[in-house]
């Protein structure tokens, strides 16, 4: 599974991962975007990404926390739409906690 | 209704068979234009076997690499059955005008890449992609270097090495080379004819496994790249007060770094590349639970 970039990153934007990227999967909108994305298509899931970023906002797709679930649905539609990605990644950020189960 | 007061959502991509799960969110109607194909843009030139799974490969692009760093690596990519299977591999060196680039790759079990790439004949189109990553010489510092390599590890630092070279730089450095089995100890004519230059690095092959039948004669170090990294800095104390550099996989990565944090060495002043094991569901990957990499290790 690709790997996703969660809330750490949200108004942070190191950007580390850009430069460690091989093949160019991770992308934003300067200006427009608070987070970066990676477009699950492309990524080739060698966790360069990953071990890069100072905020630990990646994760891969199968370790995701359930609270940070969305995001990678968040990641993959933001390459089909970004308008509707972003307009979910304010939901998700404006949600109120989880209550714990 | 919020899109969240709907049950959970699943990726449009590739939806999870989760029974509890109501549809899928649909994917967005107004789609953009797809990631572009990717195209071939370089050719097989050469391989040269080390051992039956290691071998240089000699690349030449269709047009030059954009910026590189001595230590940064490329995507190489195959397609295979209309899809593009694409790992990163540190580049040895990048000669020409930057054209031609020099890999150093294992072939390991199951590999998706490297299997095909062993059955690549001469003149296969291949993609590479730009130079990547932020495992760098640092070109401003002028204290001694330990570069320390396991396997093709080797590879960035044979390529800081080289420019170390072309540099004309006089500082001290080391090499650890640590490998299984001395045939696999690739480049020693490229590092000795770097010596006669003038360059002022110290080469360190070490051997795991000096029982083995394949090692046999072998006289240098033995014992595993930490085990050669302490008996190093025993007799070549001047390094201790610089920088490391090491290549390789996360566990050798971590126990050298102990060596050398133990020596005097800022964690600062350690900085490395790990081997990223191939993506397979079967790995464990431990969940990151904040800053990535221990304090000791910068990437």
């Amino acid at each position: 599974m690709a790997y996703v970039i969660a809330e750490a990153c949200v108004d942070h934007m190191d950007q580390s991962c850009i430069q460690v990227c091989p093949v160019d999967a991770i992308a934003s909108e300067p200006g427009l975007d608070r987070k970066l994305y990676i477009d699950p298509d492309g990524c080739i899931e060698c966790a360069s990404c990953a071990s890069v970023c100072p905020n630990g906002a990646i994760y891969e797709a199968a370790q995701l926390p359930a609270d940070l679930a969305d995001y990678a649905w968040i990641d993959a539609a933001w390459y089909r739409d970004r308008a509707v990605a972003r307009e979910v990644l304010v939901e998700v950020l404006n949600a109120p906690p989880a209550v714990a189960s | 209704m919020t899109l969240l007061q709907q049950p959970p959502m699943q990726p449009p991509i590739a939806p999870m068979a989760d029974p509890v799960a109501a549809q899928p969110m649909p994917v967005p109607q107004t789609a953009v234009a797809a990631r572009p194909a990717l195209e071939p843009n370089a050719t097989l030139l050469r391989r040269e076997d080390v051992t039956d799974s290691m071998a240089a490969f000699s690349i030449v692009l269709d047009a030059p690499l954009g910026r590189y760093r001595p230590g940064q690596y490329v995507s190489l990519g195959v397609l295979a059955d209309g899809e593009w299977i694409q790992r990163p591999y540190s580049i040895v060196s990048l000669d020409g005008g930057a054209d031609r680039v020099e890999l150093f790759i294992r072939r390991v079990p199951d590999g998706a890449l490297s299997s095909r790439l062993w059955t690549l004949p001469i003149g296969a189109r291949v993609r590479v992609g730009q130079p990547k990553g932020l495992f760098v010489l640092d070109e401003n510092d002028r204290r001694p270097r330990v570069f320390i390599g396991t396997g093709t590890g080797l590879a960035p630092l044979l390529a800081m090495l080289d420019e170390l070279v072309s540099r004309g730089d006089d500082v001290p450095s080391a090499l650890v080379h640590g490998v299984s089995y001395r045939d696999e100890l690739a480049y020693g004519y490229r590092i000795a004819a770097w010596m006669v230059t003038g360059l002022p690095v110290v080469y360190r092959p070490t051997v795991s496994r000096p029982d083995d039948a394949r090692n046999e004669g072998w006289r240098g170090y033995t014992g595993r790249a930490d085990t050669a990294v302490a008996r190093l800095l025993d007799e070549m104390p001047i390094v201790r007060g610089g920088l490391a550099y090491l290549c390789g996989n996360a566990s050798m990565i971590a126990s050298c770094s102990e060596v050398l944090v133990a020596a005097g060495f800022a964690p600062a002043d350690i900085r490395s590349e790990k081997f990223h094991a191939p993506a397979a569901p079967a790995q464990p990957q431990p969940a990151p639970a904040g800053p990535q990499a221990a304090p000791a290790m910068s990437v």
